[in-house]
């Protein structure tokens, strides 16, 4: 089977999955707890494939509040690279 | 990232981060909520906001959908890198032919069945677009009402909803290799945001939406009530492609068979709001 990176944007957090033994998977994470991730970008361009979350940190902060948005490639979580 | 000095505007979500081709590598473009786009020349380090599109002149007038107004979609493409085409909820499609310097709406064809005019300019709440793999001329997009095809780039859209249980739904993807084979996964309709009938189903063409076949094995039969947002439905780069949807019950679900089959993966998540694959190894 493939070797497949699985990122899952939650309400509250990215799951990085990859395939696991007997057909399972098995995820990490949460990775950004509590954090919004509405977006995952990954680039399969250079020689080894970047994770970029969209996140946004809403925790205890009023909604005027500008929240934390990131989609750097540094701010890619630990995990498969 | 943020909005610049004068447009009064804070970042509030990153809806899309999208690396460009091959043939611009560096390039990523974001599309956030408020509507607007930014690009990155330097990998995602650092990103610069598209005046153009924030200075349309029919910005001001676009509205804000159930999930609030953004720029969620952006769609490259690999013959040219100059050419664009973004999606937003609720103003509809933009294309641009020169990388982005100017934008133009595209939504011929595309319904609005909550505006007084069902065919309008601008103002579609479109959903989600993507490519076909091979004819590259040729987008699925499904919309606020209605599952759509563009056989010549996005200027025009035709409806191929017949032989869906529901024409609402969110999310559409394409097989990674197959000219012609797309998934969606419909909800019954916009006020009523749950699969139809209750089933937890996962629909697929392969004649570009001719026909649609419903691609459940291994899918929860019992009543289900998890709808899938615009991004959790993908597939990944393998061969055979891998399929995976996540729903807003924490379920994640993939099929290692091209959507002929299905396994949840996991369960018990907070609500999936997208989920993205490739192969890495």
């Amino acid at each position: 089977m493939n070797d497949v990176l699985l990122a899952v944007g939650t309400r509250k957090g990215l799951f990085l999955g990859r395939p696991g033994g007997g057909g399972g998977w098995d995820f990490t994470g949460p990775h950004f707890p509590m954090q919004a991730v509405y977006s995952v970008g990954i680039d399969t361009r250079g020689d080894r494939p970047d994770c970029w979350p969209g996140r946004t940190a809403r925790t205890g902060a009023p909604r005027s509040s500008a929240p934390t948005t990131s989609g750097r490639a540094g701010t890619s979580p630990p995990g498969p690279r | 990232m943020k909005f610049p000095e004068g447009t009064d505007t804070s970042l509030e979500r990153v809806w899309q981060l999208e690396p460009a081709g091959a043939d611009a590598p560096g390039v990523v473009y974001a599309g956030t909520q408020p509507g607007a786009l930014f690009r990155s020349e330097d990998g995602g380090e650092t990103f610069a906001f598209v005046r153009s599109l924030w200075d349309h002149p029919q910005r001001p007038e676009w509205g804000e959908g159930f999930g609030g107004q953004a720029v969620h979609t952006v769609i490259t493409d690999p013959r040219d890198p100059r050419s664009l085409m973004v999606a937003v909820s609720s103003g509809g499609v933009y294309r641009s032919a020169d990388g982005g310097e100017s934008w133009a709406p595209s939504n011929s064809g595309l319904r609005a069945d909550f505006l007084p005019d069902q065919y309008p300019e601008f103002g579609q709440c479109v959903h989600k677009i993507a490519r076909d793999p091979v004819d590259l001329d040729r987008l699925y997009l499904q919309n606020h009402g209605g599952v759509y095809r563009s056989d010549d780039g996005g200027a025009h859209w035709a409806e191929i909803s017949e032989g869906l249980p529901a024409d609402f739904g969110f999310a559409v993807a394409v097989h990674p290799r197959r000219s012609g084979v797309a998934y969606v996964f419909p909800a019954t309709d916009g006020s009523d945001r749950y699969p139809p009938g209750y089933r937890c189903r996962v629909f697929r063409t392969e004649d570009a939406g001719a026909t649609w076949e419903e691609r459940c094995a291994g899918l929860p039969g019992e009543p289900h009530y998890g709808v899938v947002l615009r991004d959790a439905l993908r597939t990944d780069d393998a061969d055979p492609a891998g399929v995976y949807f996540g729903n807003r019950n924490g379920e994640v679900y993939a099929s290692a068979d091209e959507g002929e089959s299905w396994r949840q993966i996991a369960r018990h998540l907070p609500d999936v709001l997208c989920v993205r694959a490739a192969v890495i190894g």
